[in-house]
C-alpha cells in the first residue's frame, strides 16, 4: 500500500475516531436502553470481553504482520474471498458514514439550522471530505490526530461539569432488569467498540509493526474508559435517563450542566468540536473505501473517485426520510453490522488464515522430512 | 494537488469565510424579528385548557428607569389556548414578531393548574429546542398571569437578569431551593423520589401574615405571607411546592425548606431562631451551615422503612445582649442543646409531614432503600411511595457552636 506510515498515536486516533462519533450521537442511549441502571456494570463487562477479543485478534494477526484483512482474505480464499470481504467492508463503511452523517445533520438541523434543507448540511460535510481526500492521506491522518484528542477532552469536560450532580445510589438496584440483561443479552453491547474495524486495516500502515498489540490495547482502553465515563455521568446524574429518550445524551448533559450557569450556549463549542470529529471520520472512511477499492480492482489512481464515493454517501444518507425509521435502521445496522462483520467475519477470516498457514507449514515440514 | 492549486484553494476558502462573516443575509432572523420571552406563565383557562401568559422583553429595555409595579422593560400578554404550541402560534400572529424562548428563565405554573398535573406542559416545553431546561420552575399561589405582572425587580432593570439571580437567594436564606425544570422532570419520572418546585406568590397587605411576636420564627412564613411593606406589591419566593408524581399535593414554609435542605444535603447556609436557654435572651439567632454532610440510611423492618439521619451542623451566634459570655463552656453547651432539640423537633415534624400528609419522598430516601432490591422489578413491586407513608424517622443531630462574630463576651469575662 502506498500510505504514509503511521506513528502509534496516529494509529490509535484512527481507531478511536469512529467510536467518538457514535459516543456523541446515541451510543450511550443504546446501552442505557438495554441495561438501564446497570449500564456501568455492563460497560465494565463488555470492556473485559473486548479485551479478550483483542488478545485473540493480536495473536491471530501476529502471523500476518504488515497485512490487512483484505490481504489476509486473499491469502485464505484467493481473489474471490478478497473481493467478497472488500465489498462487505466498503458497504459497511459507506452505510456507517451515511447514517452517521444523516443522524448528525438531523440533530444540527433540528437544533440550529431548521431554515436550511438537510441536504445542504450533508453537502457541506461531504464537500470537506472530498477536498480532504484530494489533499491527500497525510493531511487526513494529521488532522485526525489533532481532532481526536480535542474531542476526547470535550467528552471529559462533560463529565467534569456534571460531577456535582453525581449520586452513586442512582445505579441501584444493582442488577436492573436482571443478570441476563447485563451478562447475556448485554454481551451484544460489544458493538460499542466498532472502532476496532480499523484495527484490521492499520497493520500495513504502521511505522513499527511490532507495536500492533500496544496500539490495539491502548485504543480499546481509551474507548472503554470514555464509554464508562459517559455512562457513569448519565446514570449517576439523571434519574430519568432510561425513561426519557433524547436525541443525544451527551448534548443533554452539557445543556444541563454547571457550564450553562456561566456560559450562555456552551453546547455550541462542543457541537463545533464534534462536527470536526465527524468530518475527520468521514475523510478516513472515504480514504479506506478508496484503498480497498484500489486493492480489489488494481487501479493505480483512485483519488478522484472520492467525489463518486461522497455522492453515494450523500444518496444513502437521504434514502430514509422518516427520522424515527432512520434511527431504528441506523441503530440496527450499527449494532448487527458491527457484530457480524468486525466480531464475526473478520475473526473467522483470521482464524481460517491461521489454520491454513499452520497446515501449509505442517505440509512443508512433512515434505521436508520425506 | 500541487502547491499552486493548494494556495489558490486556500485563498478562495479564506475569502469565502471573510465574506460570510462580514455580511448579513437580509432574511436572517435577528433581534428586530424576534420577541424574546423571559418568563412563561401557565394558568387554568376559562373556556380552553390553559391560559398561557408570556412576559416578553422589550427592545432597549436596559435603558428603562421606570419604578412602576410592572417594570416597563417587559410586557405581559396572555392567550387562552388548548396547548402551549397553539398559544405561541397565536402570539406570533398577534405580535407580528416570532416568539423566541431561548432566553426564558422561569416557568410559572399556578397552584390550581399544578394540582391537575404538569407533566404534559413540561414535556412539551422540554421537546422545544429553544426552551432551556435549566429554567427555574415556580408554583404560584396566585394565578401565574398576576405573578408575571407583579414580578417587577426592585434592584434590577432587566427582568431576565432578575429571574437568573433571584433563585440564588436560597443559597444564603435556605427559604426555598433553586429547582430547574430538568431536576423537576427527572424527579417526576423517578421511582426513588418526588418532585419539588419553588413556591411563589404576590406579597401584598392582604396576603401577609399576622404581626410577628417574639415567639414566632420568621422563617415559618410561606410565599406571600412575609410582613414586608414594599412601596408596591411585588412577588416573593418562599417555601417549596410538593408534588406526588406530577400533581401538586402540598407546600412547605420557609423553615421546612431549611429542614429539607439539611436532610437532602443541599443547605449552603441559613439563619435560624432558636429558644434561648438563658434569661438574657428570649431567642437566639444562629447562622448555620454543614459541619459534615448529612448521613442518611434506610433499613427495612418487616417491609417498613426505618430512616435514620445523622446531621452535623456548625453554628455561629448572631444575637447578643448584656451579661453574655460565650467563653463559658456551660453556656455554649446549653445553647447547643437547645438548638439540637429545636432542630430535631422541627426536622422530625417536617419528615412526618412529607410522609404522612403528602406521601411524597422529596428527600430521595428511596435511593438508599433501593439497595435492598436486586432488580428493578422487585423494587417496583415493593412500591416505595406506598411504604414511605408508614416510615419511621430517627434524627440524630449534633450542633457545634463554633463562634460568634465580633463579640465574644459582654459581661467583662467575669465567668472566665
Amino acid at each position: 500500500m502506498n500510505y504514509n506510515k503511521l506513528g502509534n498515536f496516529e494509529a490509535i486516533c484512527l481507531i478511536v475516531v469512529l467510536f467518538i462519533n457514535h459516543l456523541v450521537l446515541n451510543l450511550p442511549q443504546m446501552i442505557l436502553n438495554n441495561s438501564k441502571n446497570a449500564s456501568i456494570l455492563n460497560c465494565i463487562y463488555i470492556l473485559a470481553l473486548v479485551l479478550i477479543f483483542v488478545i485473540l485478534v493480536v495473536k491471530l494477526l501476529k502471523n500476518f504482520a504488515g497485512l490487512d484483512i483484505i490481504d489476509i482474505s486473499e491469502y485464505l480464499g484467493g481473489k474471490f474471498l478478497q473481493i467478497l470481504i472488500g465489498i462487505l467492508c466498503i458497504v459497511y463503511l459507506l452505510v456507517e458514514a451515511s447514517f452517521l452523517t444523516r443522524m448528525f445533520s438531523k440533530n444540527l438541523f433540528l437544533a440550529y439550522f431548521n431554515d436550511y434543507p438537510i441536504s445542504f448540511i450533508i453537502f457541506l460535510f461531504l464537500f470537506v471530505v472530498v477536498v480532504a481526500n484530494l489533499m491527500g492521506r497525510k493531511s487526513i491522518i494529521k488532522t485526525n490526530t489533532i481532532v481526536v484528542p480535542i474531542a476526547l477532552f470535550s467528552i471529559l469536560f462533560t463529565f467534569i461539569f456534571v460531577a456535582d450532580l453525581l449520586r452513586v445510589e442512582r445505579s441501584l438496584p444493582i442488577l436492573a432488569d436482571g443478570a441476563s440483561t447485563i451478562f447475556l443479552t448485554g454481551a451484544s453491547n460489544i458493538f460499542a467498540f466498532n472502532g476496532l474495524f480499523f484495527l484490521f486495516f492499520v497493520s500495513p500502515l504502521l511505522n513499527k509493526k511490532q507495536d500492533m498489540p500496544k496500539i490495539a490495547f491502548a485504543s480499546t482502553l481509551i474507548c472503554g474508559i470514555f464509554l464508562i465515563l459517559s455512562i457513569t455521568a448519565l446514570v449517576f446524574a439523571f434519574s430519568d435517563i432510561y425513561s426519557v429518550i433524547r436525541i443525544s445524551p451527551l448534548y443533554f448533559i452539557i445543556i444541563n450542566s454547571k457550564l450553562s450557569s456561566f456560559l450562555e450556549r456552551p453546547e455550541i463549542i462542543f457541537i463545533f468540536i464534534w462536527t470536526l470529529s465527524l468530518m475527520s471520520f468521514l475523510s478516513i472512511a472515504v480514504m479506506f473505501i478508496l484503498n480497498i477499492f484500489k486493492k480489489m480492482t488494481n487501479m493505480k489512481k483512485v483519488k478522484n473517485l472520492s467525489v463518486a464515493v461522497c455522492t453515494i454517501i450523500f444518496t444513502i444518507s437521504l434514502l430514509i426520510d422518516n427520522v424515527f425509521t432512520l434511527e431504528k435502521v441506523a441503530n440496527a445496522f450499527y449494532k448487527y453490522g458491527t457484530l457480524v462483520l468486525v466480531f464475526g467475519v473478520f475473526t473467522l477470516v483470521l482464524i481460517g488464515a491461521n489454520i491454513k498457514k499452520k497446515m501449509l507449514q505442517k505440509r512443508q515440514n512433512i515434505n521436508y522430512k520425506e | 494537488m500541487n502547491y499552486k492549486v493548494r494556495k489558490v484553494f486556500a485563498i478562495f476558502i479564506l475569502t469565502l469565510l471573510i465574506l460570510i462573516a462580514s455580511t448579513k443575509y437580509y432574511g436572517i432572523r435577528g433581534i428586530d424579528n424576534l420577541a424574546y420571552v423571559v418568563a412563561i406563565g401557565i394558568d387554568v383557562g376559562t373556556d380552553e385548557n390553559l391560559l398561557l401568559s408570556l412576559q416578553i422583553s422589550l427592545p432597549n429595555s436596559g435603558e428603562s428607569s421606570s419604578s412602576s409595579s410592572q417594570s416597563s422593560s417587559v410586557v405581559v400578554e396572555s392567550v387562552e389556548c388548548s396547548s402551549i404550541n397553539t398559544g405561541i402560534t397565536l402570539f406570533n400572529s398577534y405580535l407580528g414578531k416570532e416568539i423566541n424562548l431561548s432566553h426564558c428563565k422561569v416557568l410559572v405554573i399556578s397552584e390550581e393548574f399544578a394540582t391537575q398535573g404538569v407533566s404534559e406542559v413540561l414535556y412539551t416545553l422540554t421537546n422545544e429546542i429553544q426552551f432551556r431546561t435549566t429554567s427555574n420552575i415556580i408554583i404560584s399561589k396566585c394565578d401565574a398571569k398576576s405573578y408575571l405582572e407583579y414580578s417587577a425587580p426592585l434592584l434590577d432593570k432587566v427582568s431576565a437578569r432578575y429571574y437568573e439571580i433571584a433563585p440564588t437567594s436560597s443559597e444564603y436564606t435556605g427559604f426555598t431551593e433553586s429547582i430547574t425544570c430538568n431536576e423537576f422532570l427527572s424527579a417526576i419520572s423517578s421511582n426513588f423520589s418526588s418532585p419539588v418546585a419553588i413556591l411563589g406568590s404576590i406579597n401584598s397587605e392582604a396576603t401577609q401574615g399576622k404581626s410577628v411576636s417574639s415567639s414566632d420564627v420568621t422563617s415559618y412564613y410561606t410565599a406571600g405571607q412575609t410582613p414586608i411593606s414594599p412601596k408596591n406589591d411585588g412577588v416573593e419566593t418562599m417555601g417549596l411546592a410538593i408534588f406526588n408524581k406530577d400533581k401538586l399535593v402540598g407546600e412547605l414554609n420557609g423553615f421546612e425548606s431549611i429542614c429539607h435542605l439539611i436532610i437532602s444535603n443541599k443547605l449552603k447556609n441559613a439563619q435560624i431562631r432558636v429558644p434561648s436557654p438563658v434569661k438574657e435572651l428570649d431567642f437566639i439567632d444562629l447562622y448555620i451551615e454543614f459541619d459534615d454532610d448529612t448521613q442518611n440510611s434506610v433499613y427495612l423492618v418487616n417491609s417498613t422503612p426505618y430512616i435514620t439521619s445523622n446531621i452535623k451542623i456548625t453554628a455561629k451566634i448572631q444575637s447578643m445582649n448584656n451579661n453574655i459570655n460565650l467563653k463559658d463552656d456551660e453556656l455554649v453547651r446549653k445553647i447547643e442543646t437547645s438548638a439540637e432539640a429545636f432542630l430535631k423537633e422541627n426536622i422530625v415534624n417536617y419528615l412526618y409531614k412529607t410522609s404522612k400528609e403528602f406521601d411524597a419522598d422529596i428527600d430521595s430516601f428511596g435511593l438508599y432503600a433501593s439497595k435492598y432490591f436486586s432488580t428493578n422489578d422487585e423494587w417496583e413491586n415493593y412500591n416505595w411511595i406506598h411504604h414511605y407513608k408508614d416510615a419511621y424517622f430517627n434524627v440524630n443531630i449534633d450542633v457545634n457552636l463554633r463562634s460568634s462574630y465580633l463579640l465574644t463576651s459582654t459581661d467583662g469575662g467575669s465567668s472566665d
